[in-house]
């Protein structure tokens, strides 16, 4: 096999604490992969194993195809972004991103040629003489890249990059990655644990619960056909709908008995057969719920318990049983608290899984 | 009843904190330099219940008729070379410390240790350590180095180097303890970055370390610049200033003590004083350049 990343079977352990146990990922060249997960997952260890900062792993890491498991960081031909930057703090913006060059002793008009290039791309060129100091985050951040950028790495490690950004600056270097990424076809390991940044930016998502891969697929596959239901709760906003239910044969399709409540389940709910009777969470993103009465689709009454409008759309929180239950209406809809509404439910992408293993059935 | 405005009580609880400061400042720093550059232009003998006015004849005869009396300075050169090498081994160790090697704290507190002893204990066992047929002379010969051995306190060619010796070892603890407080602030994440950017150790030293920890570099050879010049306690309890290791304080204490000329003592002190500010003064503009580059 060769380029991309190739992480197989590595196990780590601090002591007696296993952090990440046989995580085995192939990354074509070329190829965006985002580790997420919640804080302490591993996934900031993962990545730091794969840049030989942190040694002492079961397992191997090839990188462009080659073996690095036990090479140090400089042989592995990669470059990091740092969650800190990491810039030096005494050196101008254009010491800061030759400095790998220098070390490589290239000489000064190829490290003139190349640094101009990344503040081109980067949109640097007006702060070359600058220190890191007089800087503001995004630029800072852009100087972090440029510097990763600047030594054409075989791979790409980013450690949380936009994580001490404000959401508006967030948003714009989530779009400045992706373009770079296209720029420079390179192929990138992403940490994160925002799903918004790992959903837009990843041509493959390694979720991340416990030091195990809970799933990997495209995020298209996380957020459609989650495995787990910790993965169909990780990805998506609000929250996906989960309920607890008993499931029961009907025709051909199942009943799901909540409470009082009778819900049509479609087979394909769940991937394999289900015996009568079996205790299940029933799980349904906020689009498949729409306030009102729709033609040809179950409703069920319930009280409004809150409204959040986010502009564009309203996240509209209900009760059912006790539970809450979440839906996004369009525009801004104001519903009363403690009114009641029928809701429409459209399972076409209903999950059910295991109550307490979390697998999907 | 006495009411006040918050500003007046502002202002008395202000005075009210600066008042016993300033008299301690006055009466234990203030009056006493004026009284010693009274004295320096007086001939008192430090006893005497008169002085008589001299103008600037202590001063002149110190520059240009008793020579003698500046040579002791020469002495402070060893200190300073001396304190140069206590700097890089300070650092050195203050490196290889903060990489948190498993024991640093012991050996931490192995090198501060001379520092927080008492300077008569520390001189005591260096004067018996370096005796002839002494501490140093045993382990040599212990080691096998027995030939090698040295009349480390009498010889006049060695003796400074004993004294700077000696010297270093008590100090060093304190110069690893700042630096070492000045590299806990280099982020470790530059450090990760600069590995991964291919930067060797030295690379590492010289292009990261070293620029964070030049302000406080500077600042410490600033402070054994003025050490050296004022360098008492050890040369005094190992030697008490034989064989030409006498230093510029002992000879000033020795004018006024001994050969009871506490007018000539004044202004040497003086001089000292005028030595110690004018390297302030250039530490000062060095700091400024460095601080708006």
């Amino acid at each position: 096999m060769s380029g991309g990343l190739q992480i197989q079977n590595v196990t780590k352990s601090f002591g007696a604490l296993t952090v990440l146990r046989d995580i085995s990922i192939d990354l074509a060249p070329g190829e965006f992969l985002v580790l997420l997960g919640e804080s302490g997952c591993g996934k900031s260890t993962l990545l730091r194993l794969i840049s030989g900062l942190e040694e002492d792993h079961d397992g191997s890491i090839l990188i462009g195809g080659k073996n690095v498991t036990h090479l140090d960081p400089k042989d592995r031909n990669i470059a990091m972004v740092f969650q800190s930057y990491a810039l030096y703090p005494h050196m101008s913006v254009f010491d800061n991103i030759a400095f790998g060059l220098r070390i490589r002793r290239m000489s000064k008009a190829e490290i003139k040629a190349e640094v101009g290039r990344v503040a081109d791309v980067l949109k640097l060129g007006d702060y070359l003489q600058r220190k890191p100091g007089q800087l503001s985050g995004g630029q800072r951040q852009r100087v972090a890249i440029g510097r990763a950028m600047v030594r054409d790495p075989q791979l790409f490690l980013f450690d949380e990059p936009l994580s001490n950004l404000d959401a508006k600056l967030r948003g714009e270097m989530r779009t400045e990655i992706k373009r770079i990424h296209h720029a420079l076809n390179a192929t990138i390991a992403y940490v994160t644990h925002d799903q918004v940044e790992a959903m837009t930016l990843a041509d493959k998502i390694v979720l991340l619960n416990g030091g195990e891969i809970e799933q990997l697929g495209t995020p298209e596959e996380l957020y459609m056909q989650p495995d787990t239901l910790f993965a169909a709760r990780f990805i998506g906003t609000p929250e996906i709908n989960t309920l607890a239910c008993t499931i029961t044969r009907d025709g051909d399709g199942y009943m799901a008995k909540i409470g009082e409540v009778t819900l049509p389940v479609p087979t394909h709910a769940a991937r394999g057969a289900i015996a009568d009777g079996t205790k299940a969470i029933l799980a349904v993103r906020p689009e498949g719920l729409s306030v009102g009465v729709g033609e040809g689709f179950v409703t069920t009454d319930h009280s409004v318990e809150l409204c959040e409008p986010m502009g564009s759309e309203t996240y509209v929180v209900l009760n059912f049983n006790g539970e809450p239950v979440r839906l996004r209406a369009a525009g801004l809809v104001k519903l009363a608290a403690g009114s009641t509404q029928s809701i429409t439910w459209d399972f076409k992408g209903a999950h059910l899984f295991h109550p307490n293993t979390g697998q999907h059935l | 009843m006495f009411t006040a405005t918050a500003q007046t009580q502002r202002r008395l609880v202000i005075i009210g904190f600066l008042v016993v400061p300033l008299m301690l400042l006055t009466v234990f720093s203030l009056y006493p330099f004026a009284q010693l550059v009274w004295f320096s232009l007086t001939d008192w003998d430090g006893i005497s219940p008169e002085k008589t006015f001299v103008g600037l004849a202590n001063y002149e005869r110190i520059f240009f008729e008793d020579q003698e009396l500046l040579r002791p300075l020469i002495n402070s050169l060893y200190y300073f070379i001396g304190s140069l090498m206590q700097l890089a081994l300070a650092t050195y160790f203050a490196v290889i410390l903060n990489r948190g090697l498993p024991g640093s704290n012991v050996y931490r507190m192995l090198l501060f240790m001379p520092f927080v002893l008492n300077s008569v204990a520390v001189s005591i066992i260096f004067r018996d350590f370096l005796q002839i047929e002494g501490g140093l002379d045993a382990l040599m010969v212990m080691i096998g180095l027995g030939a090698f051995t040295r009349e480390w306190v009498q010889d006049p060619e060695i003796v400074k180097w004993s004294l700077v010796f000696a010297s270093v070892w008590r100090y060093l603890g304190f110069q690893l303890l700042i630096t070492y407080g000045a590299l806990q602030a280099v982020p470790q994440d530059q450090y990760e970055a600069a590995r991964i950017e291919g930067a060797s150790e030295w690379q590492q030293f010289r292009f990261i370390t070293f620029p964070t920890i030049a302000p406080i570099l500077g600042l410490q050879i600033i402070l054994s610049t003025v050490g050296s010049l004022e360098v008492f306690d050890v040369p005094f309890l190992i030697t008490g200033g034989a064989n030409g290791t006498k230093t510029f304080i002992m000879a000033t204490l020795q004018e006024a003590f001994e050969f009871r000329r506490v007018g000539l003592a004044a202004a040497m002190a003086v001089i000292l004083l005028c030595f110690v500010m004018l390297v302030m003064v250039i530490q000062r503009a060095v700091f400024d350049r460095g601080g708006t580059k």
